[in-house]
């Protein structure tokens, strides 16, 4: 199966200071990695980073997405290629809606206007699947949502979006339990044998309902270290002391 | 040493020119022949003519305004040209820059409509729309028409109302007004009448000479309602430079006014527009105001809070390109008892464009219990443009709550990353943006308008980045 | 150019710029002043110092030189404040010109006191030139008696990485105009001015604030906050203006002004001007009396009606003071806004 994601030596700066110190990753259609690691480490700094956001810059490396090489690409660029990015803290738009929002971005992904009607109901499905109530495509993007509620949204979005590769940054922190069972739903109705999940989390109560292939321990700006679904719970029970040793060992 | 610096301070900031440069001579510009022979040519009453003469003289009198925006370039001798009566508005099409033909076609203006609003078109055919709704309003009592034949046709009414809400002696520009109006728009709607659908001005404006000196009275009766809509996002062009028209809106009793506008004059125009609205008691006035074109505007609605509980509300967005000096705001003046203003304001500039955001709030002692919150916001897209907020807030009361709040900036970056991430361009997310940011007027607006509000700001954009 | 005209020219009939000074009753009698004293080793007192022409042009009051002039070089760090006190006891005419020169990378902090009991007429100049790195916390007290006039010009200019933090405490008699004006020419400095005043009877308050950012990455504040008694008025302009060039700063105007009278008249025109696109700039302003709610809480504490309105004005006005860096000024500045606030009628 061909590579759909190869991240090659890749060393990034976030600001003035170098927080990618040769990264390498390698992800294939149909599978899910998880990456964990202690804060600061480069989680965030990495899923920025292959999305192009100007804030992070890339000092040596390359980024190749479906056999092209996407490197200096702009993020929206990135973004037609297929690559889906599910925020932290998603930015508040005032004046846009939640509906007119994702209608726009769905046509633009398609390269093709978006039938209104037949939106307007997958958008109902998608997001009853969601437990989001019907009102809210209404409102303003983000403006005033709480934490639970903007998550929900851009699971909404990526399900709308159909990305080759989604990213998930840290999608489940801060929800309750029943908001991290809808995401989990959200995630389940996503992924399928073509395309991609990389997630990025501290917890493991995500990743309960997921078949995780790959999980990688991001520690100092490289991964020290890939092992199965089952590493995930190791890391929960010991932490990561371990591993910052065998790094620095 | 310290001296130099303070004077600096003083005249280098707005470049403000040497005042003797506003002293024209203003006698040859407008005469007492040419008023007489305007009114002589509507017919008009006599006491009408006592009114344009009496402007006339308070128009002599007064001088230019010594602050905002360099008008130096109106030519006032001209003034006499701009007013004289034509028989025959027969400009060529040829003559209409190419730059508003253009607009005309991405907003999607059919084209009989073109030729209008160039001015080129002398009959152009509102009259059918207009019609349509004519019988409807009749049969409420409604009154709905061009301002010439209300002096003509409904001479008590006007004569009660006219010149009441804006004073002759205002400004220069309001006398001037006063002197040589022509054309406008009267409405009068009658006790608990609540108009379902909105007038627009856009009915009326066949007559010849219309559009620079227009004047508008709106009169809506005691627990009556109305929503009037001035002007279309369509660029307005006329050879003729100076709009100088006057508003006067008087809301009875528990009566509500809504007035939109949508202001585009083409970019050569001076834009000096005055509006004001009376308030009785109970009564709300709501004004919604996007302004794109003109090259300069000074535009300063008005609401004066007389009676007791009344309410005003305003939001407004102007957006200032190259070459553009916007210099707009609103005023309000609480008399009356519990009584409440709220003002969003919102301003873009670009491309070396001008807005600046000049209001009053005046809270007079008797206006006890009184409530006012303003609110504006600047959007800076480079650093050759600027943004200016110059509010002055008067409250000589201590029952009252007032609160002004004021940001400026430019787009944020994160939200630019965010919708650049869902594919979305980078001029794609600005345009979203500054359409989000204008949204709280384009919501107001009823929907053909606000479609074309979106197009005219994707449009502007355009200009900018394209 | 008066001290006291806006920084944007606006329209006569606002009134904001008109302030007539109150005709006085009095007119200086001693043109010497020698109620000056400091703690600072190496004032260099001129004895011919810059002309001052009436910066009121309402004032019919004419001096030529000041007859205090001042020289301060700041060379070096000073732990302690450096203090400046003029006290009007022996004389009643101050006119004064204060100018600070501070060197590279020096940390100071100001104590600059005006104080009478009768009548007094304050003209003052003060100047700060602030080199590099430096770093400057100045405290201002005006505390002149009701009969009073007070003009207070300030002028400032920052380079390269310095700090001004100016708090001004005006305990405004029956005249007080005030300028401050900082010109922030380097990057990454920062000025910040926040006052407080305290208007009663019939006095007028013209306040004139301007922080003009020509720096990248710079910060201005102005915060002022202050309560109107009797028939007392207040003009506010201030002005905090991002220059072309200025990018990444960011400025921040705020205005509060408690009425505790009826016949108080509050005039504000805060401006925000922007050439600068990648800025922040913000500004409120609101003017209002203490609310019912607040008021009824505190009251539901024990206190009475007095004291609760007292302590909460005391709460909002103090809210300028944190700069103060001396804690027995604090205290004192904390009594004297008590002795001022005065229980009118039926107003609490």
């Amino acid at each position: 199966m061909s590579n759909l994601l190869e991240i090659k030596n890749l060393y990034a700066l976030a600001g003035e200071k170098e927080i990618l110190k040769g990264l390498n990753l390698t992800i294939k259609k149909g599978e899910t990695h998880v990456i964990m690691g202690p804060n600061g480490a480069g989680k965030s700094t990495l899923l920025n980073t292959i999305l192009s956001n100007p804030s992070y810059t890339k000092t040596s490396g390359e980024v190749i997405f479906d056999g092209k090489n996407i490197t200096n690409l702009k993020t929206d660029e990135i973004a037609r290629q297929g690559i889906f990015m599910s925020f932290q803290s998603p930015e508040e738009i005032p004046g846009i809606s939640v509906f007119n929002f994702i209608k726009t971005a769905k046509g633009k992904m398609q390269e093709d206007p978006v039938d209104y009607f037949e939106f307007k109901e997958e958008v109902a499905k998608n997001m009853a699947e969601l437990n989001m109530p019907n009102e809210m495509q209404k409102r303003d993007l983000n403006v005033g949502f709480s934490g639970g509620e903007k998550k929900k949204n851009e699971i909404l979005q990526m399900l709308e979006l159909s990305p080759k590769l989604a990213m998930l940054d840290e999608t489940d922190s801060g929800l309750d339990v029943d908001a991290i069972k809808t995401v989990s739903k959200g995630i389940d109705l996503y992924k399928n044998n073509e395309n991609a999940l990389l997630i990025i989390t501290h917890s493991t109560k995500i990743l309960e309902h997921l078949k995780v292939d790959y999980v990688h321990i991001l520690i100092d700006g490289k991964i020290v270290y890939t092992g199965d679904g089952s590493l995930s719970t190791t890391i929960e029970k010991e932490g990561y002391a371990k591993f910052k040793e065998k790094q620095h060992g | 040493m310290a001296k130099t610096k303070l004077e600096e301070l003083s005249t280098n900031i707005y470049n403000f020119k040497n005042p003797d440069k506003y002293e024209y001579k203003m006698a040859k510009g407008l005469s007492r022949d040419i008023v007489e022979e305007i009114s002589k040519k509507k017919n008009e009453p006599k006491w009408m003519l006592d009114i344009r003469l009496k402007a006339l003289d308070e128009y002599e009198k007064l001088s230019l305004p010594t602050w905002g925006p360099d008008l130096s370039e109106l030519n006032m001798d001209e003034i006499s040209t701009y007013v004289r009566p034509k028989t025959d508005m027969k400009e060529n099409w040829e003559d209409v820059p190419d730059e508003i033909k253009n607009t005309f076609e991405k907003l999607g203006i059919p084209q009989a409509e073109r030729k209008y609003l160039a001015g080129v078109g002398a009959q152009y055919d509102s009259e059918v729309v207009y019609h349509s709704i004519k019988g409807e309003l009749l049969k409420k009592g409604v009154i709905y028409t061009d301002f010439d034949s209300a002096v003509r046709d409904y001479p008590e009414l006007v004569k009660e109302y006219f010149t009441k809400c804006v004073p002759l002696n205002e400004h220069k520009f309001i006398a001037l007004h006063y002197a040589v109006w022509s054309g406008g728009s009267f409405v009068y709607i009658p006790k608990g009448v609540k108009l379902e659908m909105p007038l627009q001005s856009y009915f009326r404006l066949n007559s010849p000479e219309s559009g620079q000196f227009e004047h508008t009275l709106i009169i809506v009766d005691e627990g009556a309602s109305l929503h009037f809509i001035e002007g279309c996002s369509a660029p307005k062009y006329n050879k003729v430079n100076l709009h100088a028209g006057c508003v006067e809106l008087f809301v009875k009793d528990n009566g509500y006014l809504r007035y939109s506008t949508i202001e585009n004059w083409s970019k050569n125009m001076l834009n000096l527009n005055t509006k004001k609205a009376i308030c009785e008691q109970g009564a709300q006035v709501d004004w919604v105001s996007g302004s794109f074109g003109s090259k300069i505007s000074m535009l300063y609605p008005m609401s004066i809070l007389k009676g007791d509980n009344s309410k005003t509300e305003y939001t407004g967005i102007s957006f200032a390109g190259q070459g553009q000096n916007l210099d707009t705001g609103f005023k309000v003046v609480h008399v009356g008892k519990n009584t409440s203003s709220l003002v969003s304001s919102r301003s873009i500039s670009k491309n070396g464009g001008v807005a600046t955001y000049r209001s009053l709030v005046k809270i007079l002692p008797s206006a006890t219990n009184s409530k006012c919150s303003v609110n504006c916001d600047g959007l800076m897209l480079d650093s050759i443009s600027k943004s200016d907020t110059l509010p002055v807030n008067d409250i000589q009361t201590d029952d009252v709550e007032f609160s002004h709040e004021a940001k400026v900036g430019k787009i944020s970056e994160k939200a630019i990353f965010y919708l650049m991430s869902r594919g979305l361009s980078e001029d794609d997310a600005k345009a979203m943006i500054v359409r989000g940011f204008a949204n709280p007027v384009s919501k107001e607006l009823p929907l053909e308008y606000a479609v074309e509000m979106n197009r005219l700001i994707n449009l502007e954009l355009e200009g900018a980045i394209g | 150019m008066e001290i006291n005209e806006t920084f944007v020219r606006t329209s006569k009939n606002y009134g904001i710029n008109s302030f007539v000074v109150a005709e006085n009753t009095f007119s200086p009698k001693n043109k010497i002043f020698n109620g000056f004293s400091t703690n600072f080793n190496g004032v260099v007192l001129h004895g011919k110092a810059i002309p001052i022409s009436p910066i009121c042009t309402d004032s019919k009051i004419e001096l030529e030189n000041p007859n205090i002039s001042l020289e301060l070089n700041i060379e070096k760090n000073y732990t302690s404040p450096i203090i400046l006190n003029f006290d009007f006891s022996q004389n009643d005419t101050l006119v004064d010109t204060i100018k600070i020169n501070v060197k590279d990378g020096v940390t100071a902090k100001f104590l600059i006191t005006y104080t009478s009991n009768k009548n007094a007429y304050h003209n003052g100049f003060i100047t700060f030139d602030c080199e590099k790195n430096s770093n400057i916390d100045c405290v201002l007290i005006c505390d002149l008696s009701y009969e009073s006039d007070n003009f207070l010009n300030i002028e400032n200019t920052l380079k390269e990485n310095s700090k001004l933090k100016f708090t001004i405490v005006d305990f405004a008699g029956k005249t007080s105009v005030s300028r401050f004006l900082t010109d922030i020419t380097g990057n990454n400095a920062s000025s910040q001015l926040k006052m407080m005043y305290i208007g009663e009877k019939e006095g007028k308050i013209d306040l004139n604030f301007a922080q003009n950012i020509y720096g990248k990455n710079s910060y201005a504040l102005i915060k002022t906050i202050g309560a109107l008694q009797g028939n007392s008025q207040k003009n506010f302009k201030g002005l905090i203006d991002f220059k072309k060039g200025a990018s990444k700063s960011k400025g921040v105007e705020e205005e509060l002004c408690l009425t505790l009278s009826k016949n108080a008249k509050s005039k504000a025109l805060p401006l925000l001007c922007c050439g600068e696109e990648d800025v922040d700039g913000s500004h409120s302003s609101a003017t209002g009396k203490i609310g019912d709610k607040e008021l009824f809480y505190i009251m539901s504490r024990g206190l009475s009606r007095a004291e609760g309105l007292k302590l909460l004005l005391k709460a909002k006005l103090t809210k300028v003071l944190d700069d103060v860096f001396d804690e027995k000024i604090k205290s004192q500045i904390y009594e004297k806004i008590d002795r001022k606030i005065i229980n009118e009628d039926d107003r609490f």
